[in-house]
């Protein structure tokens, strides 16, 4: 049964030959040839892949070796579309390098007291009062006795009337 | 291919195309070790497949220096080629290898069907290997995974150069000076390829002559030399 589950149910012949199906008959054919492909050089691989070639990675392209910039560039605005592209590539390597120093520091990417300054103002919004403004929020201690006595007073607003 | 057993082989030493560097390679980590190009598995063992010095630029990194002018097209490089012949679907670019390469018409941005890139036979274009084997014609495109040009296309104007494709790798590292001074001295726009082509486009023809020679006279200088030579070069070219 569970297998049965997992295999998609394949339409008939007939159905994908309909004009309305052409699409799903290409997928059909598209999965059909691939299986076909891989079964043909499955030997091809399996051959190339023993115990001792598993520690090698094959890298043929200097590129990532020497981790070598793109060759296209623009200076003092020449292109100034390629420009942009250039400093947004500079600052997607410059935050990997940053990611990779906090990576090796062993430093956790949020430090400890910034969690709890964040996490202090987070977590106190849910026990606070949506309607109060921001203002309000900043001086919080002071407010505090006030609060409690303004809250029953809003809360017998929504008392449900009785029913008689 | 029978390589040779030599045993004795280590890292900086000269290698034969067939030479077995297996026992060079052997690192005392566990990790595991990364063949770049010259470096071929045949079986077990690890075969250097061009001839030059056997070096390990990064950890556990293993490649075969050598000069190098001619071009072997490697996935995912980046390169500069001129338009030989369109087809009625491809063009057919010359990338300095052993084979032109074929890009298909419809690999621009902005390209379908009925509106086909505007580029003859002639032009130049910065171009991505999107396929190359050992045994097949390198197919290139000029769109990214989004079908954005990004940086990728025809280069209209401009010069054209080639050189080593060492040079290319020492002026594209990132601790090399001369493109950053150059572009403080002159506003200009360039494309390096993987192939050893240069496309150059300055304001004027003296500015491109000056910086295509620069290109040429860095390849044996050190970081201060080309630092030195840009700032006599700013001069000269000033006083023309």
């Amino acid at each position: 049964m569970s297998h049965k589950r997992g295999h998609k149910r394949n339409l008939s012949k007939g159905i994908l030959e309909m004009k309305f199906m052409k699409k799903s008959k290409e997928k059909v054919d598209k999965e059909k040839e691939e299986l076909e492909s891989k079964d043909l050089f499955a030997d091809n691989i399996n051959k190339g892949k023993n115990s001792e070639g598993a520690q090698y990675i094959i890298e043929q392209s200097m590129v990532p070796i020497e981790s070598l910039l793109n060759g296209r560039m623009s200076f003092r605005g020449m292109n100034p579309e390629v420009e942009r592209l250039m400093q947004e590539e500079m600052h997607h390597i410059q935050e990997k390098q940053k990611a990779l120093e906090r990576l090796q520091s062993n430093q956790p990417e949020i430090s400890d007291a910034e969690m709890a300054r964040r996490l202090g103002k987070t977590v106190a919004k849910k026990f606070k009062n949506k309607n109060r403004s921001d203002s309000e929020d900043d001086s919080e201690n002071e407010d505090n006795s006030d609060e409690e006595e303004k809250r029953p007073a809003k809360k017998a607003k929504f008392l449900k009337p009785k029913d008689d | 291919m029978i390589p040779t057993e030599s045993p004795s082989l280590r890292t900086g030493d000269t290698v034969l195309p067939g030479d077995d560097v297996t026992s060079a390679l052997r690192t005392n980590d566990a990790l595991k070790v990364v063949l770049g190009p010259g470096l071929r598995r045949e079986g077990g063992q690890v075969v250097a497949s061009r001839s030059g010095v056997l070096r390990m630029p990064k950890n556990n990194v293993f490649v075969v220096e050598a000069y190098q002018k001619r071009y072997i097209p490697v996935k995912d490089e980046h390169v500069v080629g001129v338009v030989t012949n369109a087809g009625s679907d491809i063009f057919r670019v010359d990338i300095g290898a052993s084979v032109s390469a074929s890009l298909s018409y419809l690999d621009f941005e902005h390209a379908t069907k009925k509106n086909r890139p505007n580029i003859q036979v002639g032009d130049v274009v910065y171009a991505k290997l999107s396929t190359a084997g050992r045994d097949m014609e390198p197919e290139l495109v000029c769109v990214d995974a989004h079908g954005k040009a990004n940086k990728l296309g025809k280069l209209e104007d401009g010069f054209l150069i080639t050189c080593s494709l060492n040079l290319i790798r020492k002026l594209l590292s990132v601790s090399c000076p001369l493109l950053k001074a150059l572009g403080q001295k002159w506003p200009y726009e360039c494309a390096f390829g993987m192939n050893g082509k240069v496309w150059i486009k300055a304001r004027s023809t003296k500015e491109t002559i000056a910086i295509a020679n620069a290109i040429y006279e860095s390849e044996h200088m050190d970081n201060d030399q080309i630092k030195q030579m840009c700032i006599n070069l700013g001069v000269i070219v000033d006083s023309i």
